[in-house]
Order: C-alpha cells, then structure tokens, then sequence
C-alpha cells in the first residue's frame, strides 16, 4: 500500500479523478449525440428514423369497414387493389393488371405474386373476393357499401385471378378501386373475422391487418397512432420513387386538436407535417423559420344549396337571382386572403376536364339579380334563413352571403348551429337555403346529393327531377370513364341551368412541412398520404 | 361515523339516476342524431334506417331510458355509438389520464397556496404579503388555456425544456399541471390567508404565544389546523372546477382524457359516451365532497357525525 501510496502522486490522483468525473459527465450525456456520429462518409446526410406528423381530429375506427372519417394512417395500413399515378391516372396497386370485358360486366383483376398481410398471410384472390363480400354485405351495415355494391359477386378464379360480375356495367368501378383509405384498401378478411364484432372486438382499435407499406404497432385514441415499416412489403405502385419497404422505420400521427398547439409543436421541431392547418394561421406558417407552407388545390368546395321545395326557392329565377348577386371574388378575397379559389362550377378545378365552368351563370350582376327577382314576383325582396356549421371560415362566408343578398333585397337570417343540429335540420326538411362545405373526388357525388331516391337525407336539396335522374341513371351505368364524364358533364350544364346550387369557392388543402422532411410530395390523388421515398434529415437541435 | 358514511354514500344513488335522467333528457331534447354521423359522409336512406333500428333509436323515449338504467344497475354504461367499444372501456383508458392531471394540479395547488397563504397571514402587510397577495389575484384572473399556451410558448417552443403536448411522461405532466393548478392555488392561498389571520388573533393563539411556546409551534401546531377547515372545503368545492378546466386544457395540450372524449362525445351526440362521462363526473365530485366532510373529523373534535 506504502508502494502504492508513493507510485500514484497525488497531483495524478487528482487528474485521475477529472477524468473520472468528465467520463462520467460524458455518459450521462443524452444518448443522442453518440447516435448522431455519422456512421458513413462525412459526406452522407443522417436521416431520422421516424416522422411525426400532427393531425386535428382522431379517427373513429381503423376498420374500413366502419371507419367514417378516414385519415392517413389507413392510406398507409392498407393498399387499394389498384392505385392513382401523378397525373391521376388508374395505375397498378394490388393488382398489377386489370380488365373490363366488352360488355362492361365482368372486371378481371390479376395480382402481384408474393404479396403478404402484415401478418404474414398470402394475398390471395380468395382474400380479395372475401374482404368485398363482407363489405357488401347488409348486415355488416358497412357505410361504405352503398360505393362497392357493384363488388358483391367476385369469382376466385385461381390463387391471384379475381373477377368480379357486374349486375350492369359501371365505368367507374375502376375508379372506386383506387379509393384509398376507409374506402376500398384491402383489409385482412381472415383478420377482421377473428377480431371483429363477431370475434374478440378488437379489430380497427388493437388489431388492424393489412398490406401497405406501415404496420399498427400502437393506436392510442385521442392521443396519436404508431406505424412501424412492413419489412415484407416487397413493392410499390409503378409511380412510387422505388419498389421494397419505404426508406422511413416509423410514422407517428399525434392528434392535437388546438390548433395553436399544433402551430407550437412545429414551430418547436417536434413535429415534422401539419396536416389540417386552418388558413387563418397559414401566414404564421409561412413566417416561421425552417418551415414551408404548402398550398394546394384541394377536393373541397363550399356552395350555397337551397330545399328545392321551400318558397320562394322553388322557383328558379329566384335561384339564379341569387347565384347572381354573389362577388365570388371578393368574398373568397375576404375570408381567405389568396387561400382558395372563387368556384363557378358545381365541382372543385381538381376534377379536372370533370368539371364543367360557367362563368356567365356564376357572374356578379346584382342589377340582372333584381330583375329576376322582380319577373319571380318578388320585386322587394323576402325573407328567408341560411343555415350553416359553427366553423369559423363558414360562418364568415355565410355573413357575406347575407350582406350580397341584403343588396337584392333578400333578408335572410343565418342559422348557426354545431354539425349534428344542422344535420338533424337539414333531415327534417323544414331548411331554406344552407351552407355546406363538402370534400369528395368523384362525380358520383352530384347524384348523392340530387338523385330523387336520395331525398329526404342526403337529398337533402330535396331536387326531385326524372330528367336529372335520368342523366344520373345512365352516367353510372355507362360503360367507358368517357362515356361517363360526357354524360356528367351534360348532367352540370342542366343543373346549371336550374340553378340548384350556388357554387362559391373551393379552399387549398394548407400544409405546414419542416424543411428536413425531403421527398414529401403531394399527390393529386392521395395528398400527403403515400410515404414513398420520404425521409426525414437530422438537424442540430 | 361509519353509519353516517354509509347512509352518505347510498344517498349518492338518487342523485346518481337523477342527474342520468336530466342528462338523458337534454341529450335527447338537443336538435342532432348519432345516426347521421354514424351512417359515414355519404350513407343510403336504407343504411340510416337500419342503424336506426339496431341501436333502438327508433324507440320511444322512456323505453331507451329504462333499457339503459337497467343496464346502468348491471354496470354497464352501454356501447359508444361512434367508437362502437363499451363505454367502460373507454372510461378505464381515460380516467388515469384525467385523474393524473387532477390530482397533480391540486398537489400544486396545495404545495403552492398553503404556504404563501401562511407566509402572507403571519407577515401580514409585509412586502412578501404583498407580492403574494398580487401573484393570487394575476393566477386567478389568467385563464387557465391562455396560461396554457404562454407555458408552450415559453417552454416548449423558446427554451425546449418541455413537450408542448401529448401524454405519457412526467415532462408530458409539468406544464398542464402549472396550467390548471395556477388558479386554485391562487385561490387557495387567499382563503388560507384569511382564515389563518382569523384565527392567529384568537385568545387561545395568545394564550400559547403567552405560554412561551415557539412561534413555529404556535402557528404550525395551534393555528394551522384550525384554519384548515375552509380550506378544505374550497379543496373539495374546486375538484369541480379542476374537472372542468381540466375539459379544456386536455383539448390544449393534447392529452387523451374524459374531457376531450366529452367534448367529441356531444359533438357527435354519443348519448351512451355523454351520459357515462356525466354520471363519472358527477360521481367524483360528490366523492371528493363526501372526502372533505371526513377530513372536517380529523382536523376538528368538535365535528362528530354520530
């Protein structure tokens, strides 16, 4: 001890301890820092494993067949049998090809080999034609249904060819596979049976089995969902960056419903997309540093309808007087600041040559206004109500239509309730004029809201033409997408002509990305749903 | 004492199946329908009908409030409409969510206002009153959400100390624990100080000051206890409005708990989710009072309840 006493000095003592101390100060160090030593080349970027994404309101349920308020996450649990490429056009998803017999009743679909579910079962044809039979199914009572009703007879022909018969040929079958999310992914059929509302009751919360590219590790409700990368997802669509697992191991969808605290978090880095950005926070978005503002035309729009049924709105020069006493310019200036587009046609500019503009139905003329109303009898006006969500975008364009309509001489007065009272009155049939807000990316939607066998809900508009049904009859039984959009097309300059609507603007889908996110692109189709080839860079916090 | 306990808590029955009824009345008297909602963005007239008839909606009323305070009695508070899980279920996610932010805001509460309330009392007047005083008055007039944000805004975004939302760790807690703990601490702290001044001019207080007993002994032993008793009933009067500022700073801070799952609840009319929460609630308040009587026997003989 003496020997040792006298070999270690106590100045070397002392420096011994520093280092002691300095070690141990290093490895109570956050973790992070070790991980962040580039294991490459200098040259090679680090990237993130994970991307948080914040969303404002939670989903019902990750089953499909339930679900009524889709979000990413079932984009990315599970894949549509056939995808959306970047100029929309009907790609490969699931099924590598398809084809539609010359009498447009039979639809055959061939799958890709070597597909697995994420739990590691085959998909199969067999799986194909037994996810669409129950969602066909009336008594699984699916909301969906109603949209694949045409899907309720699939043949399995061999292990990866499925055809499906049609009652009567419908040219935008195709079309409806490519839905996404809550609206044709496949799910795991075997899955859902052992864990749905006939098994064990844990399907769409705890368990969800899929095919996409992400797996369920974790769904807290309210609070965020966890999707880890599906390693066997050996794939992609044609007009992803590459085929095989996505580069990303983890997405994160935190729901966060104040959006002020959505605004934080990204401002703070620890989230990397806000979904859902409300446009009067958009220019907060566009100031902070390391962030972008995305700005996209969205499938929403924003329109005035009236019940058809209720006086004086059953007259259509009454309609017209309205549509034409509308600045669509102004009001769309006023309440949005650049942050969506006046709309003169019944459909959203997504839809592209869909949609049929008339911009001399839908022009400010409050003098012609006046006249039309006056030829209706009604030359001092009237009074009637305007119904409308409490949403603060909504409510403002509703004070507008107020104001305009005030011009002409209409009083109306404007009814502000929460979504399921507005709803319940919409129902009821005793509404004049409403605001609705309505986000959809298929025509079908003209006869969900104006097909006589909709009334009273969703027809709430209460439009009861044979005319008009007859349009709507033959555009979903045509048997080309060609044929289908002729008739659309004819379908809108009628209903323009009818004035049964009031088209005012349609808003951009807002986005705030951080400016490490790269190969975040938006789809026309899918908007920020697909996670092909995005990754996430590390930055110096 | 256990006699009177037991005749507090079967005495909770009654008010328990009354407030289900108010609630199961106004829910149903409110315009609006689960069925729209649950019938998906673009539901067929035949699928609203279906829904109708097999949640029973379609049922007069008095017969869906018997159906459901039958089940009530078996302990079960039915099937969220929306998330079509037992309400129980959900209850049981939520409640230590809840419960977790209650009960640290009131151990902030008390860990800040019981002091500063003493402190302000024995140097009344002094500057340390004074700027006590001043700080209850600025904590009980800022709104707890606002507070919120200025927290997210000062911690999470500037500094980085903290996660401005979600749930999970004790740094998850700290800011919405600050947040809706702030006001009733504030609150806390002015009737402490106010019954801590009444009692410190009591005769007895002169009587062991007198004694030669140590001023720590005096205030701590002697005044302290005495002056717990309005203290604890504003204890248990604010559980309530902890519950319902806890409403709105779980929609703040993102936390998944009973506010925010009442708050999605009426929106989309989920009466089986509404009424659940309400009668949870209920229950916790009228608990945290019954909690606060029995606390009044500790604290002070004279108070039996024979």
């Amino acid at each position: 001890m003496k020997e040792m006493r006298r070999f270690i000095s106590p100045s070397l003592l002392m420096l011994l301890c520093v280092v002691m101390v300095v070690g141990l100060a290093a490895g109570c160090a956050p973790a992070e820092e070790e991980e962040a030593a580039p294991e490459a080349g200098p040259q090679e970027p680090a990237y993130e494993d994970t991307i948080i994404f914040a969303i404002a309101r939670d989903t019902d349920t990750l089953d499909n067949f339930y679900t009524t308020w889709a979000i990413p996450v079932h984009h990315l649990l599970y894949e549509p049998l056939l995808s959306r490429d970047w100029n929309n056009q009907v790609a490969p998803g699931l099924a590598q090809s398809w084809e539609v017999s010359e009498d447009g009743l039979a639809i055959t679909l061939k799958l890709r080999e070597g597909m697995k579910f994420h739990d590691g079962t085959p998909v199969t044809a067999e799986a194909v034609a037994e996810y669409f039979r129950i969602l066909t199914d009336p008594e699984v009572e699916s909301p969906s249904a109603g949209d694949f009703i045409w899907a309720k007879n699939p043949e399995v022909v061999d292990e990866l060819t499925v055809i499906f018969h049609l009652e009567e040929p419908r040219a935008y079958a195709t079309g409806t596979l490519t839905w996404g999310g809550g609206y044709g992914g496949l799910m795991s059929a075997e899955a859902w049976k052992r864990h749905g509302p006939q098994g064990d009751n844990t399907y769409g919360v705890k368990v969800a089995v899929g095919a996409g590219p992400f797996k369920l590790e974790e769904w807290i409700p309210g609070d965020k969902h966890v999707l880890v990368r599906f390693d066997e997802y050996n794939w992609a669509p044609p007009w992803a960056p590459e085929p095989g697992p996505v580069p990303l191991q983890r997405a994160v969808f935190r729901i966060i419903p104040d959006a002020a605290t959505r605004l934080a978090e990204l401002e703070a880095g620890t989230i990397h997309v806000l979904l859902d950005l409300p446009p009067e926070h958009a220019t907060r978005v566009e100031e902070m540093a390391g962030v972008r503002l995305e700005k996209n035309p969205s499938w929403q729009w924003i329109k005035v309808m009236f019940n058809t049924e209720a006086k004086p709105l059953d007259d259509v020069r009454v309609r017209k007087a309205i549509n034409l006493a509308l600045d669509r310019e102004h009001i769309t200036e006023t309440v949005y600041r650049g942050l969506a587009e006046p709309l003169y046609a019944y459909v959203p500019a997504r839809f592209g040559d869909e949609q049929v503009e008339d911009r001399e139905a839908h022009r400010y003329d409050p003098e012609a206004a006046k006249q039309l109303l006056a030829e209706a009898g009604y030359p001092d006006g009237f009074k009637t109500t305007l119904a409308v969500e409490n949403r603060t975008e909504l409510v403002r364009i509703a004070e507008m239509v107020q104001k305009y309509l005030k011009d002409i001489g209409i009083e109306v007065e404007i009814l502000q309730m929460d979504s399921a009272a507005w709803k319940d009155l919409l129902r009821s049939g005793e509404h004049e004029m409403y605001l609705k807000l309505t986000g959809w990316f298929s025509l079908d939607i003209l006869p969900w809201f104006l097909a006589s066998w909709q009334i009273p809900y969703p027809g709430h508009g209460r439009w009861n033409d044979p005319v008009t049904d007859d349009f709507f009859r033959r555009a979903e039984g045509a048997r080309t997408l060609q044929e289908r959009a002729e008739i659309y097309r004819e379908a809108q300059r009628y209903l323009i002509d009818k004035a049964v609507w009031c088209p005012i603007l349609s808003p951009y889908t807002l986005v705030g990305v951080r400016e490490e996110v790269e190969g975040l692109r938006f789809h026309p189709w899918y908007n920020y749903a697909r996670l092909y080839g995005v990754k996430v860079r590390k930055t110096n916090k | 004492m256990m006699r009177y306990l037991g005749t507090r808590i079967l005495s909770m029955i009654p008010v328990g199946l009354a407030i289900t009824l108010v609630v199961f009345l106004i829910l149903r008297l409110a315009p609006g329908d689960p069925v729209l909602l649950l019938a998906g963005p673009r539901p067929t007239p035949e699928l609203i009908e279906r829904i109708e008839r097999k949640w029973g909606f379609d049922r007069p009323l008095h017969e869906q409030f018997f159906r459901y305070v039958s089940h009530l009695i078996r302990g079960d508070l039915g099937y969220s409409v929306m998330q079509r899980r037992p309400v129980t279920e959900l209850i049981a996610l939520s409640l230590p969510v809840t419960l977790e932010l209650g009960l640290a805001g009131i151990g902030l509460a008390i860990a800040i206002g019981i002091p500063a309330g003493v402190v302000s009392a024995v140097r009344s007047g002094s500057w340390v009153d004074q700027l006590a005083m001043f700080a209850s008055i600025a904590g009980i007039s800022i709104p707890g959400f606002w507070l919120g944000l200025m927290l997210i805004y000062a911690f999470a975004v500037r500094l980085k100390w903290l996660p401005s939302s979600g749930y999970g760790t004790l740094q998850h807690l700290v800011l919405p624990a600050v947040a809706l703990g702030t006001s009733s601490a504030a609150l806390l702290s002015r009737v402490m100080r106010s019954s801590m001044l009444d009692v410190i001019r009591r005769d007895y207080i002169r009587t062991a000051r007198a004694k030669g007993l140590a001023e720590r002994v005096v205030i701590y032993k002697h005044a302290l206890k005495n002056a717990m008793l309005p203290v604890v009933t504003i204890l248990g009067l604010n559980l309530g409005y902890m519950l319902a500022g806890s409403v709105v700073l779980e929609n703040v801070f993102a936390r998944p708990g009973m506010g925010r799952l009442l708050i999605n609840g009426i929106l989309q009319r989920d009466y089986p989710v509404v009424q659940g929460m309400l009668l949870m609630l209920a229950l916790s308040v009228m608990l945290a009072n019954l909690l606060a009587d029995i606390t009044y026997v500790f604290l002070d003989p004279k108070i039996r309840f024979d």
